[in-house]
Order: C-alpha cells, then sequence, then structure tokens
C-alpha cells in the first residue's frame, strides 16, 4: 500500500506534464551503432501508430555512445528525429557522460531541438519504470 | 538436490521483503568482456547516484553471462567481490549450471556469495513482478 502510494506521489511530482496514458514505453539505446538506433525509432513509430497518438507514451532515453543519435550535429537521422519528436514521441539524453565528451572535442554538447535533457540516464530509465513505463531495448 | 531447492525458496522469500526505495534488476545473458564490464559499471552507477540505502541492485546471469561469476574466469573476480561486500547481489540461473555439468562433468565453481536461483529469466520476471525496474546492458 505504502509503496502504491508513493507510486502515485512520484508520478504526480515528476510527470505532471507528460501525463500517464493507457500504454507507456521506454526504449533505451546505448549503443552506437546506427543499426541499433534505427531500430528503436522503427519501434517507436511503430508502437505509436499501432496504439493510436492518444493512447501511448514513448520515450527515448539515449546513454553514453547512444547520445550520438541526439546531438545537434549528427548527420544520419536529425530529419526523422525531428519530425517524431513533432509527432510527440519524446527524446531525452543523459547528461551524465557529456563531461567526457566535452574534453574530448574540447566544446559543449548541443543536442537537437526538443530533447529533453536529464542527469543520470539510468537513474531516468529506473523512475520511469516505477511510474509505469514498459522497458525495451533494441 | 534437495538441499539446494530448499535454499532457493528460502532465498526468493528474503529477498523479496527487503524493501529499499528503489529497485533494479540487470539481466546479463551475453558473453564478452565488454557487457561484462559494462553491467559491473551500471551497477556501481546506479549504487552511487541513488545512495547506498536507497536502491537494492540485483545482478541476474543466465546463459553465456555465467563466465561473469565463474571463479576461474578470474577477470572481475576482486571487483565483483567487493560489490557484494557493498551488497550488490549477484545470481546464477540452476538452468545453465546444469548445462555446464553436462558439457564440462563438473558444476563451474562461482564466486563466494553469489545466489542460485532456478532460472535467470525466471528469477527476471519474478523480481518484476514485485516491482523491480529492469536494465539491460
Amino acid at each position: 500500500m505504502k509503496k502504491i502510494l508513493t507510486t502515485i506521489a512520484l508520478a504526480v511530482m515528476t510527470f505532471n506534464v507528460y501525463a500517464i496514458k493507457a500504454h507507456n514505453i521506454v526504449i533505451h539505446v546505448d549503443s552506437r551503432g546506427l543499426k541499433t538506433q534505427k531500430l528503436a525509432m522503427n519501434a517507436a513509430d511503430n508502437l505509436q501508430h499501432l496504439y493510436g497518438k492518444d493512447k501511448v507514451n514513448v520515450e527515448v532515453v539515449t546513454c553514453g555512445p547512444g547520445l550520438n543519435m541526439v546531438k545537434a550535429d549528427t548527420k544520419f537521422y536529425s530529419k526523422r528525429i525531428k519530425r517524431m519528436i513533432k509527432d510527440g514521441i519524446r527524446f531525452s539524453a543523459g547528461l551524465d557522460h557529456t563531461d567526457k565528451q566535452e574534453l574530448k572535442d574540447g566544446r559543449h554538447v548541443e543536442f537537437l531541438p526538443g530533447v529533453i535533457e536529464v542527469q543520470g540516464c539510468l537513474m531516468r530509465i529506473v523512475n520511469l519504470q516505477e511510474s509505469g513505463y514498459t522497458y525495451m531495448k533494441p | 538436490m534437495k538441499k539446494i531447492i530448499v535454499f532457493l525458496t528460502l532465498f526468493t522469500t528474503i529477498t523479496a521483503n527487503a524493501f529499499a526505495k528503489h529497485n533494479v534488476v540487470i539481466h546479463l545473458d551475453q558473453r564478452g568482456v565488454k557487457t561484462q564490464k559494462l553491467t559491473l559499471n551500471i551497477a556501481d552507477n546506479l549504487y552511487e547516484s541513488f545512495g547506498k540505502n536507497n536502491v537494492n541492485i540485483e545482478v541476474v546471469v543466465c546463459g553465456p553471462g555465467l563466465d561473469l561469476v565463474r571463479e576461474d574466469k578470474e577477470i572481475f573476480v576482486e571487483r565483483i567481490e567487493n560489490m557484494i561486500e557493498k551488497g550488490i547481489v549477484f545470481t546464477a540461473g540452476w538452468g545453465t549450471m546444469e548445462k555446464k555439468f553436462k558439457k564440462e562433468g563438473q558444476y563451474p565453481e562461482l564466486i563466494d556469495g553469489v545466489n542460485l536461483a532456478a532460472s535467470g529469466a525466471f528469477r527476471a520476471t519474478e523480481l518484476q513482478e514485485i516491482g523491480y525496474s529492469y536494465i539491460k546492458p
């Protein structure tokens, strides 16, 4: 009982912006591979198409090497990601690894417009699952 | 054999009761040093970022992932022993152990403190049903 109450409180506190819908899915991308990234986007698109826009929340959480997918200077999928964000699929970038990348590149890492920046991508994934999201990893 | 089964049931009930604020199961089913290292890094990272009293972490290994907790592989033995001391739980699937027995003629020796479950996938499912969050490296 206590657990349920805590979950509800957490859900209200953290996600009042993103209301829980009938289906909620978090997709975890932690790989640099273009194949995996494409698979993740296909999964997100398919889920939204199958369940219907109003009935599903999809969030793609990118960590570590997967951050390449949502960086502002990426060439590969930027158009598609912009279109997907317009359609209501959320993309978030875990910032816990960017410090290292900043040092390597010597400049600040910038993401595509609309990408949510979160502190700690693993924590984000755990918090989302605690408020009722289903986990998927391509 | 009977002893082991009794042990398994006991273990399941004990861990199910001890609830911290966050509960995470990390499921490893691949071989390869890179993935194994990533698994341990994820566990350490979560342990640090949530704080040690706020999180229960269980690493479930099955199939080729069993290499991580075998004593004769020797790559991460010391690190895993330290992590077990800190309170991170490691569980191996019994199904894989039996397959190794058929293949190698003896049960593989696991690192001290590694628990056994009836099956890795079974354990991962069971944990998610009681409220654990799932992460796959």
